[in-house]
């Protein structure tokens, strides 16, 4: 309609549908969206300048600091590329641990999306019935690293604590009983007719926009796109793991959702192979890694939310030149835009938690020189 | 006139505004602990034993609360409407006949059915006012949304009332609970289901949960309210649960009617209606809890294809029905 008024609503920076503050401006026509568009800057912390004045082994703490919810699979990422451009061999006993604890917080992170997903379409026992069972997982976490959530348990060259036979033990009945959770979880997002009523047709991202936007992690994989870099690049023990690649055709906001619910059974079943294959020797270095020979290196790691990347150069001596930060929420956030067509209001919380959104991972600040005038640049320009 | 004591306590006290507003606190417990346990959560445990004080001491601290009224609002609708949709529903509930009779000491009059649910479409519709009078685009979404929900579920929902009524052969309430010997809900089951989900629409309980849909337009249309005049939303929204129960019990559930093992007689009509009703309660929590949130055009659709056609053929099977009870009889 022509001369029609927009009512321009803010989702953010302090909403219900958001768990960390980042602003969408939805303009609606009526309950139906016209346009979405995201602005951040609200969490912004200056982690990539922090590590550059601290040392190599004090930034380990802060890649773990830069997600909560990841902080392991941060640690990895930053100790990979460490040992890369240092040229360090990691232990094998070493990299099955980082394997499992990985995947312990792939597991926890998604059940963790699914609590929210039941919060924000009105679903509050379906929140709190999956917190509950994730805290069996946290509880893992702790046995093996001796923190719920933030472990800082990776160190580049190995890991910082072992595992006994009894804590195997464990980990394999706490992993019988969450298999047996999910199992239950899957047949109710497979049945539940509110659920796929909510979900299904809702926020279509087709083929090509995910590699225009270069979307990545679960919400590719839900597109029909073959990505995880757990297969394409080598990391932790992944190569010798066997295991699937989940991928789903429908391109919406419920097969996001049953993407990370298979994801869950393979991560299970990762950990508990990891667990029963898991070599014999030294669990890292025996002195602290504390300088590094000068070189550069780039790490991959596949996060619950995508591709992580790392890159790292280093000038010899304790601290690092420049160390770059590639969230997987920096860009299927700040393209979400593309899925927002004819969606109604109402889907926006639907839309927006099949994103995974982790917003204080992603906030980075870039300062452009231009002729000697120096210019901030917003994200959502160079996302794209 | 004369000052007439009984009268005055009837209305202010029992079975009128201060027993009501017992009753609204109590099934606010009642709905609040269970769902708690279907969630595996403790729920209000601390306020009295087992937490039923949890409510008044909810409604103590908002009045307590100051008051903020944002610039360029309504503020004669924006004071008024909070206050005016909590009367309109107590008012309505008093025609309910809770202790055998209503709350004026008499048995009602013919017609007092259709009254208590124009009273329910004006409450809704003063809701609406607050919402709209608030200016703030999330209440304004939210007011939009309750009017869409109201108007279209008022049809379905009085269709469905007048099948009983219809079986009773009478508009009045009381008349209604005097025919049910047998309650409604063992003649007209069907009835009883359709009328139950389109209560919880009038409710705004899940899967109709709608108008203050929290992750998408915050709070709706109380967004802008504070202190007591949230209190008085609050308590019209404890108080439209209330007047839902009372209307699905007088229905369908026999009123107060039930065994009465000694005098006085007014004592177990209404322990017969306060344990109906919480019955009632928990049908309605328990659906809460085992649903999710539909979308604003899924409830329209569904009520205008679905719920629509759905009441008008059950009025149609009460019809045959009744003459052909009245043929056998």
């Amino acid at each position: 309609m022509s001369g029609s008024k927009y009512i321009e609503i803010p989702i953010g920076p302090q909403h219900p549908a958001l768990h960390e503050p980042i602003l969408f401006r939805v303009k609606v026509e009526g309950e139906k969206i016209v346009d979405v568009i995201p602005s951040t800057g609200y969490n912004h912390r200056g982690i990539e300048r922090l590590c550059e004045d601290n040392t190599f082994l004090r930034d380990v703490f802060l890649a773990g600091r830069v997600c909560g919810i990841c902080n392991v699979i941060h640690t990895t990422c930053y100790s990979e590329c460490i040992e890369r451009v240092g040229n360090i061999d990691v232990p094998p006993r070493a990299k099955y641990l980082r394997t499992i604890l990985n995947e312990l917080e792939r597991i926890h992170s998604h059940m963790l999306l699914f609590a929210i997903l039941g919060e924000l379409i009105g679903f509050q026992t379906l929140f709190m019935l999956v917190m509950r069972d994730r805290e069996s997982i946290l509880t893992l976490k702790e046995l093996i690293a001796g923190n719920r959530i933030q472990a800082d348990y990776v160190m580049p060259g190995g890991v910082r604590k072992d595992l006994t036979p009894e804590k195997i033990q464990q980990i394999k009945k706490a992993l019988d009983q969450v298999r047996a959770r999910i199992k239950y979880y899957k047949k109710v997002f497979e049945n539940d007719s509110i659920i796929k009523k909510r979900l299904s047709g809702v926020g279509i991202l087709d083929v090509q926009d995910v590699y225009r936007y270069g979307f990545v992690g679960p919400i590719a994989r839900a597109s029909g796109v073959k990505s995880d870099v757990r297969c394409e690049d080598y990391y932790a023990a992944y190569n010798d793991i066997p295991f699937n690649v989940i991928t789903r055709n429908e391109c919406d906001s419920w097969s996001r959702m049953m993407v990370r619910v298979d994801e869950l059974f393979e991560s299970v079943n990762i950990v508990e192979y990891a667990v029963d294959h898991l070599p014999e020797g030294p669990i890292g270095p025996k002195a602290m890694i504390r300088t590094v020979k000068a070189g550069e290196a780039i790490a991959r790691v596949e996060a619950p939310r995508g591709e992580l990347v790392y890159y790292i150069i280093s000038k010899g001596g304790d601290k690092p030149y420049r160390v770059k930060i590639r969230t997987p929420s920096f860009n299927n956030i700040l393209n979400c835009q593309v899925m927002f067509k004819d969606a109604n209001l109402a889907d926006l919380p639907a839309i927006l938690v099949s994103l995974d959104p982790c917003i204080s991972c992603m906030e980075r600040l870039v300062v452009v020189e231009e002729n000697g005038r120096a210019e901030m640049k917003s994200l959502v320009d160079l996302a794209r | 006139m004369v000052f007439d004591l009984t009268f005055f306590f009837g209305i202010l006290v029992f079975p009128g505004l201060l027993f009501i507003l017992t009753l609204a606190l109590l099934y606010d417990w009642i709905e609040r602990k269970m769902a708690a346990r279907m969630q595996n959560r403790m729920g209000p445990s601390f306020a009295g034993p087992a937490g039923i004080l949890q409510p008044l001491a909810d409604y103590i601290k908002l009045f307590t609360k100051e008051e903020i009224i944002p610039e360029g609002v309504n503020t004669f609708i924006y004071t008024l409407s909070p206050i005016i949709s909590f009367s309109i529903f107590v008012l309505a509930i008093l025609f309910i006949p809770i202790n055998g009779l209503n709350v004026f000491g008499s048995a009602g009059f013919e017609g007092d059915l259709l009254l208590i649910f124009a009273l329910a479409t004006f409450g809704s519709f003063t809701i609406f006012l607050s919402g709209w009078s608030s200016s703030n685009p999330y209440s304004e979404m939210g007011s939009v949304r309750v009017l869409y929900q109201f108007l279209g579920y008022d049809i379905p929902t009085i269709l469905l009332a007048i099948s009983p009524a219809m079986l009773a052969g009478s508009l009045s309430m009381t008349n209604i609970v005097r025919m049910q010997a047998i309650p409604f809900v063992f003649i007209i089951p069907w009835v009883f289901v359709l009328f139950t989900i389109s209560m919880q629409a009038e409710l705004e309980e899940d899967p109709f949960d709608i108008p203050h849909a929290g992750t998408e337009i915050v709070a709706g249309y109380e967004t802008e309210f504070s202190g007591g005049k949230l209190a008085f939303l609050n308590l019209t929204r404890d108080m439209q649960i209330v007047f839902g129960a009372a209307v699905t019990v007088t229905l369908f559930l026999g009123g107060p009617l039930g065994p009465v093992l000694f005098s006085p007689s007014w004592l177990w009509y209404t322990l017969w209606f306060v344990l109906k009703s919480i019955l009632v309660i928990c049908i309605i929590e328990g659906i809460e809890c085992a649903c999710a949130r539909l979308r604003i055009d899924q409830v329209i659709r569904g009520n205008w294809k679905l719920m629509i056609p759905l009441s008008i053929a059950s009025l149609i099977t009460t019809i045959v029905l009744r003459s052909f009870i009245a043929f056998v009889v």
